[in-house]
């Protein structure tokens, strides 16, 4: 599956909705994943989701700069707009 | 930039064996003798600890460019064996707890903090680990002792307990909460120089004492809003748990490879004493029960030394997937351990009880022994860092070919690059070069008589698919602390099948001539390992002669028992 032209916001709400198999309507996207269960050393996983639909790398600690759906989305559309062009 | 230095073992570890002398002499201040009376004083060695201080041990923790010889991981628990061998107690309260605060301040001190820290550890001083808090145990998120922003800096307030020679370092690296916050973005490790610090605000706490490692210094300290300047933070402020995480896969490394010394003496005086003791008409080395579990401890030994140093060199190899071996290392080498001593322990029966005559230090070292499970991270934390990583290691390595790691990661005499403090990373974005291994490890020659060690290798492989399968359904947020106890299990079974391919890569990568290129080791290795609903049973019989003779020559020559067999001052 590749991202296309989708928003990285809802791919990620998506991705997290499934983790926490929720539908993505339930997901505040404003609110840290730990509230949801995704705790500092699980949420990391999502990082590596990053990697493999974008094709970027990106910090290991990524999510712990950025731990809500909002702040990761805004800190990879600068990256991931730019690995697109 | 390449380091010079190669082979199994440094020379100066030779010169630090000598110097520490024999440990039957009862005349060596360093022998058996010495070291007994010490623990049962529940001091530290003295004479050990000024051996130390000459012959300046404090460099193996420093890296060379600050002016140490902490050039190799392997070599650092090779070197540190010596003391393991003879007192533990001197091993982690002269040397690893220095270590483990060195580590820290090499990954994420700035310029002037390792340059100071380097400085006080060359000039024989210590510097402490202070992170556990009795409240908290293992939960290092959970650390209540604060650090709150002041205008000339910080002040800290609370108490750290239960910390290797917090009374008597120089220094210490302390981990306290700068947020209120529960995020990983909480804590920071503050480097506090206690001679500097204003004393009316520190209070020591009275020593705690222990079972085993009884020498060591174990206090605890209470500071009451005590100053500290801003610069004393080790990286930006929030960082704390980013660089405990990444550092410590060196200590959680190296500290349980170190320990296998323990188990070297342990065996060694199993052997001397069954083989003196006359039982039934003959040696109790005949008896055939005796022989076959020797033997299985040889076995073990070997796999968890050569466990520990594929763990040590990836430190250097391939950082980026270390959170996963130093797990796997810290989990299944102290498993090792405890376990074969043990079983030895029931070999030498009442003598293992007794605290004096020949085998006394068995009794000490057994106890000693006991914090490698638990001390540092407990074994169940291990297992539950590695839960959340499983279903990106099955997705990216386990069910296709990866990117191999280099062949000097299990070639142990190769020489190896720096250590690459900066690229230690939280996790390992699923890339497991050594499991990975098993997929092209079929496609390798291999000897017609070597048939059965190969199908071994078919079978794991097919172990690490089906292990795939299963990870890969599960999601990250069942891998948390609810975690369920069975998902430990996939734990359990991953890190057996990634140290199997490490003994099956040992092997395939050892010096012709070298013991360690004979198969019978390997077989003997994935025979005790292998997955059975009971105990694996004896080795077969040709491999366990061949262990055997192996086990008792070293013990005549005076050889080590474990990877590198070397020259001992026994
Ligand atoms: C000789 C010695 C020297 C020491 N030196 C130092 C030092 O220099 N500096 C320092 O800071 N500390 C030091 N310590 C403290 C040491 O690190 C702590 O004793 C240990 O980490 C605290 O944990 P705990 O054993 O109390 O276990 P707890 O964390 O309280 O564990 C209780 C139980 O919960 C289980 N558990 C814990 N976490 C998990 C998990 N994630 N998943 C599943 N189960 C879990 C454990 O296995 C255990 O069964 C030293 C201790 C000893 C004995």
């Amino acid at each position: 599956m590749t991202a296309g032209n989708r928003d990285v916001h809802t791919w990620l709400t998506e991705r997290v909705a499934t983790y926490l198999r929720r539908s993505p309507q339930d997901i505040d996207t404003s609110r840290p994943l730990a509230d949801y269960g995704l705790d500092s050393l699980t949420a990391l996983a999502i990082t590596a989701d990053i990697e493999d639909e974008f094709e970027v790398t990106v910090d290991d600690a990524l999510t712990w700069d950025h731990p809500t759906v909002d702040a990761l989305s805004a800190a990879l559309s600068g990256l991931v707009g730019e690995k697109r062009v | 930039m390449t380091i010079t230095t190669t082979g199994l073992a440094p020379k100066r570890a030779d010169e630090l064996e000598h110097l520490l002398g024999s440990l039957a002499d009862p005349a060596n201040p360093t022998g058996a003798t010495a070291i007994l009376a010490a623990d049962e004083r529940a001091e530290m060695l003295t004479a050990g600890e000024s051996l130390l201080h000459s012959y300046g041990l404090n460099a193996e923790f420093v890296p060379p460019e600050l002016g140490g010889r902490l050039e190799r991981a392997d070599h650092l628990a090779e070197v540190m064996r010596s003391l393991y061998r003879r007192d533990p107690a001197l091993g982690l309260g002269y040397g690893a707890s220095s270590l483990i605060a060195g580590v820290t301040l090499w990954t994420a001190g700035a310029a002037p903090q390792r340059e100071h820290a380097a400085r006080l550890l060359l000039d024989g001083h210590r510097i402490a680990i202070a992170f556990h808090e009795l409240a908290h145990g293992n939960d290092m998120a959970g650390t209540e002792f604060e650090a709150t922003a002041a205008p000339d800096g910080l002040r800290l307030s609370g108490r750290k307990e239960v910390v290797t020679n917090i009374a008597r370092a120089d220094a210490m690296v302390v981990l306290a909460r700068t947020d209120p916050g529960s995020g990983p973005r909480s804590h920071s490790l503050v480097l506090v120089d206690r001679a500097s610090a204003d004393p009316a605000r520190l209070t020591d706490l009275p020593r705690f004492s222990t079972v085993g490692m009884r020498g060591v210094q174990l206090g605890g300290l209470r500071f009451d809003d005590l100053p500290v300047p801003a610069s004393a933070v080790l990286g930006p402020v929030g960082s704390g748990l980013e660089t405990a995480l990444k550092a410590l896969q060196i200590t959680r490394t190296v500290l349980p490879a170190m320990a296998t010394g323990i188990l070297d003496t342990g065996l060694r005086l199993t052997v001397d004493h069954l083989s003196a003791r006359r039982l039934y008409g003959g040696p109790a080395t005949a008896l055939p029960h005796v022989r076959s579990v020797l033997a299985g401890v040889f076995a073990d030994l070997l796999r968890a030394e050569a466990l520990g140093a594929v763990g040590a060199r990836a430190l250097h190899l391939v950082p980026g997937a270390a959170s996963v071996y130093a797990s796997a290392v810290k989990f299944e080498v102290s498993r090792l351990l405890l376990e074969a001593m043990d079983r030895l322990a029931e070999l030498l029966g009442a003598h293992f009880y007794l605290r004096e005559g020949p085998t006394a230090l068995f009794q000490k070292l057994l106890r000693d022994l006991a914090p490698v499970g638990f001390g540092h991270i407990a074994r169940a934390a291990c297992q539950m860092s590695l839960l959340p990583q499983l279903p990106l290691l099955a997705r990216r390595t386990w069910t296709r070919h990866g990117t191999a790691a280099p062949a000097d990661l299990y070639a142990l005499a190769e020489p190896l690059p720096p250590l690459p403090y900066d690229r230690l990373a939280l996790h390992a974005g699923g890339r497991d070069p050594i499991a990975g291994s098993l997929h092209t490890l079929l496609d390798e020659p291999w000897a017609p008589e070597d048939a059965d060690l190969r199908d071994a290798v078919a079978a794991d492989r097919a172990k690490l698919a089906q292990l795939a399968c299963e990870c890969g359904q599960l999601s990250p947020v069942e891998l948390g602390v609810g975690a369920r106890p069975e998902y430990y299990d996939l734990v359990t079974r991953y890190v057996r099948l990634l140290s199997r391919t490490v003994c099956v890569q040992v092997w395939r990568h050892a010096e012709p001539g070298n013991f360690l290129a004979d198969p019978a080791w390997l077989r003997a290795a994935l025979h005790r390992s292998a997955r059975e609903p009971h105990r694996p049973g004896p080795l077969p019989a040709q491999v366990e002669d061949t262990l055997l003779t192996e086990l008792l020559d070293r013990r005549d020559t005076g050889r080590s028992f474990g990877l590198t067999g070397r020259p001992l001052a026994v």
